[in-house]
C-alpha cells in the first residue's frame, strides 16, 4: 500500500445489509472495499491478496470473529493487518475477547459513521506507518548485509596479504641463514598448537602466530657470516646476536598489527626467572604470547640442526624445557607442550 | 389416517408430491465462457473484488446477457462463493 493507493478494506459479515452499509460508507470515503459473508470467505480472499484492513462482525454462522481473528494472526501473510470488531455484542468480556483475539479496536453496534470512519483512518495511517517502517528496516538491513559482505571479502583479502607479506619477510631473513631455514614456521606451528590446547581466544592466536613468523627478524641487521658459521660465538658475537630481539622489535614496531608482534618479538628472550635479554623482565610481566613463543623457540631450536652442533632430538628438547619448568619457562606452558609431544602425538615438522 | 377436516367434510384430499427437480431452476452455464474470461471472473471472485467482478460480469453480457444477470444479482449480494463455485462446476470448453 503506497501513499496515495486507496486502501483495501476487508469487511465480514453475516449480513448482506450490513455490508451494503459499511461498504457504501467507506466507498464514499475512497476506500477500495472487499465484502465477505464470512470468516472463511475473508481467510481466503486475503490469502489470495493483501488488505490493509479488516471489519470484522463477531457472530457468524460457521467460523466466528474471533476464530477469523486468530487464524489471521496466526499466518505471516496476515499477522499484521489490523482488525477492528464491529459488533452488538458490548459487554467487557466480549471486548476484551476481541483484543486477546488480536484485535486493534472495537466498534459497538449500532455505530456512528463518523466514529467508524476515523478509527479506520487513524488504524490505517498507525499501519502505514509500521509497514513504513519495515520497509526501512528491512532495506537498511539488505545494506547493511552487503556492507558487511563487502567489509569480510576485503578483510579476508586484507589478511591473505599481510599473512603473504609475512611470509616473504620470514623468507627474507631465513635465505640470509640458510641453516635456521623453516625454523620460524616450525616454531609458529609449534607455539599456535600450544595456543590452542590453551584455549586461547583466536584472536590472541592470529597475534602469536604472526609474531611467531617472523620472530627472528631481527637477525637480518647481523652478519651472515656470524649466523652460519660453525661452532661458538665469541662473547662478542653472542653480545650481537643477542640484538636481534630489540632490532626486531625496532623493525615492526612502526607496523600498525592489530597484535602487539613487536612486544612478542621483543620478548622472545625473556625468562621467568629474569635471567633473560633484553630487559631482563620477569614472570607475568612477560606477555603470555612471548612465554610461549619463548618455549616453543626452545623446543625447535635444541630439536633441529644448528650450525655449530647437530640437532639434539627431540627428547633432549623437552628434558631442556622440563628443566627449565617455572625458572626459565611458564610452567602453563611447558606441560601444555609436554602433554602436545607425549600425549597429543605432536611432531615437530620436517 | 384421515385428518379432522377431511371427516368433516367426508372428503379424502389428495397431495400432488411437487418435483423438486422441475422447480429448481438449471444452474446458469458458465461452460461457453471463454478461458480467460474464466480466469478473470474466477480471480475477481476469490479476492473479494467488487470492482474486477463487475468489469469481468461487463464482459461476459458480451457473451451472454442472461448469465449476466445472473452472476450480476450474485455479486449484488456479495455471493462471490457462488459465482466461484458455478465456475468450478462448470466443464472447461474443449
Amino acid at each position: 500500500m503506497s501513499e496515495t493507493d486507496p486502501a483495501n478494506i476487508v469487511i465480514v459479515d453475516d449480513n448482506p445489509d450490513n455490508l451494503q452499509v459499511l461498504g457504501s460508507m467507506l466507498q464514499q470515503e475512497g476506500y477500495k472495499v472487499r465484502p465477505a459473508l464470512s470468516g472463511e470467505l475473508a481467510l481466503r480472499a486475503m490469502a489470495a491478496s493483501a488488505s490493509d484492513l479488516v471489519l470484522l462482525d463477531i457472530r457468524m454462522p460457521g467460523m466466528d470473529g474471533y476464530e477469523t481473528c486468530r487464524r489471521m494472526k496466526a499466518q505471516p501473510a496476515t499477522t499484521g493487518i489490523p482488525v477492528i470488531f464491529i459488533s452488538a455484542l458490548n459487554e467487557s468480556e466480549d471486548k476484551l475477547a476481541a483484543f486477546e483475539a488480536g484485535a486493534v479496536d472495537f466498534v459497538g453496534k449500532p455505530f456512528q459513521a463518523a466514529e467508524v470512519l476515523a478509527r479506520v483512518r487513524a488504524q490505517l495511517k498507525l499501519y502505514r506507518m509500521q509497514q513504513h517502517l519495515e520497509t526501512m528496516v528491512t532495506e537498511r538491513t539488505a545494506e547493511l548485509r552487503l556492507t558487511c559482505e563487502s567489509l569480510e571479502n576485503s578483510r579476508s583479502r586484507y589478511r591473505c596479504m599481510l599473512e603473504q607479506t609475512i611470509q616473504a619477510i620470514a623468507l627474507t631473513i631465513e635465505k640470509r641463514d640458510p641453516y635456521t631455514a623453516g625454523h620460524q614456521v616450525r616454531v609458529s606451528r609449534l607455539a599456535t598448537a600450544i595456543a590452542l590446547e590453551l584455549d586461547l581466544d583466536a584472536d590472541t592466536i592470529d597475534g602469536l602466530r604472526f609474531g611467531s613468523m617472523i620472530h627472528d627478524i631481527g637477525k637480518i641487521y647481523l652478519p651472515a657470516e656470524i649466523l652460519s658459521r660453525p661452532g661458538r660465538l665469541s662473547a662478542t658475537e653472542f653480545a650481537l646476536v643477542k640484538t636481534h630481539a630489540e632490532v626486531g622489535n625496532e623493525i615492526v614496531a612502526p607496523i600498525e598489527f592489530p597484535w602487539p608482534v613487536a612486544q612478542i618479538i621483543l620478548q622472545h628472550h625473556e625468562r621467568q626467572d629474569g635471567s633473560g635479554y633484553p630487559h631482563g623482565k620477569q614472570g607475568r610481566e612477560i606477555l603470555l604470547e612471548a612465554r610461549i613463543l619463548a618455549v616453543a623457540d626452545v623446543v625447535e631450536a635444541m630439536a633441529s640442526h644448528r650450525p655449530y652442533r647437530p640437532a639434539l632430538g627431540t627428547e633432549k628438547a623437552l628434558d631442556e624445557i622440563r628443566r627449565g619448568r617455572g625458572e626459565l619457562y611458564d610452567p602453563a606452558v611447558v606441560d601444555v607442550c609436554l602433554r602436545l609431544f607425549n600425549e597429543r602425538g605432536y611432531r615437530l615438522p620436517p | 389416517m384421515r385428518l379432522p377436516w377431511e371427516r368433516l367434510l367426508g372428503v379424502r384430499f389428495q397431495y400432488a408430491i411437487p418435483d423438486a427437480a422441475a422447480e429448481r431452476p438449471a444452474p446458469p452455464d458458465l461452460s461457453a465462457l471463454p478461458d480467460h474470461l474464466r480466469r478473470e471472473l474466477a480471480q475477481a471472485a476469490d479476492r473479494l473484488d467488487v470492482e474486477a467482478t463487475e468489469a469481468a460480469i461487463a464482459h461476459v453480457r458480451n457473451i451472454d446477457p442472461a448469465l449476466a444477470d445472473h452472476l450480476a444479482e450474485l455479486a449484488r449480494v456479495y455471493r462471490f462463493d457462488r459465482i466461484a463455485s458455478l465456475l468450478i462446476e462448470a466443464p472447461a470448453p474443449p
